[in-house]
């Protein structure tokens, strides 16, 4: 990695930018970051409620059906009482 | 150094402080008092007047943003300033993968000379600036704030976030070798 130094007496004036850094764009920049985070944030915030809401759903339907059973072929049912 | 258009006394400059903490609005006379201060220190590690500005509007958008995490700890509010654009303008070249090129003023190379060499000859500012070359980023951003943001070593060390004696320490160390190269 190669580093320069210049020594010259060449400034650039301030003035010139004095505009382009104006305080009110500082503000507005900040302004626009802000509500960029906020919509962000509630964002999140809505897809944690959607995500808790979808494993509230799921838990609730999982405990409430009754217990499935495999069917069972006929030729397997055993008579408990033997004909005569 | 800058012009300084605002005087604040430091009582006065952490009540502005405060009530920045608050409300951003408040926020104005520092940055009317630093803004051009932090634009001359970023224009030296960029020599770029454009990425200056754009380094500088950066660094009091984050300074603005974090204003509420500030504790005066004995250092000015001007030296957290300082370490927020340091941190910027090496994210930038980090980022764009260029490397710094510094833009000192000729006017206060005598600041250095005095330390390292008895005059300061043309031929001597040339050799100095090859030497000053060969230093990596960190020793050329200490040497940028001693001698010409003129920064206390307390100063120093905060905004390189090392010791105030490890930064005398490491600065005569490089006045050393640099008194030995030239």
């Amino acid at each position: 990695m190669t580093k320069k130094v210049i020594f010259t007496n060449e400034k650039p004036d301030f003035k010139k930018y004095k505009k382009r850094l104006a305080f009110d764009g500082l503000l507005e920049k900040k302004r626009q970051k802000d509500q960029k985070r906020l919509r962000w944030n509630l964002m999140v915030l809505v897809l944690e409620v959607l995500l808790v809401i979808a494993m509230a759903y799921w838990a609730v339907n999982k405990l409430q059906k009754p217990r499935t059973f495999l069917p069972v072929e006929q030729e397997q049912i055993v008579p408990l009482v033997e004909k005569p | 150094m800058e012009h300084k258009d605002l005087l604040l006394h430091p009582a006065e400059e952490l009540a502005i402080i405060t009530a920045a903490q608050k409300q951003s609005a408040a926020f104005h006379p520092l940055y009317e008092k630093y803004a051009e201060t932090i634009f001359y220190f970023l224009y030296r590690r960029t020599h770029d007047e454009d990425l200056a500005a754009d380094l500088t509007s950066q660094t009091f958008l984050k300074a603005l943003e974090n204003i509420k995490k500030f504790q005066p700890r004995g250092v000015p509010f001007v030296a957290w300033l300082y370490r927020i654009a340091a941190n910027e303008a090496n994210a930038h070249f980090r980022q764009s993968k260029t490397t710094p090129k510094l833009s000192l003023e000729s006017i206060f190379a005598h600041r250095i000379a005095e330390e390292t060499a008895d005059s300061m000859t043309e031929e001597k500012l040339a050799q100095l600036a090859t030497c000053l070359s060969t230093l990596n980023d960190a020793d050329l951003l200490l040497i940028q704030l001693r001698f010409y943001e003129e920064k206390s070593f307390k100063d120093i060390g905060f905004i390189l976030d090392i010791s105030e004696a490890n930064a005398k320490m490491r600065l005569y160390r490089l006045l050393d070798k640099l008194k030995k190269m030239l």
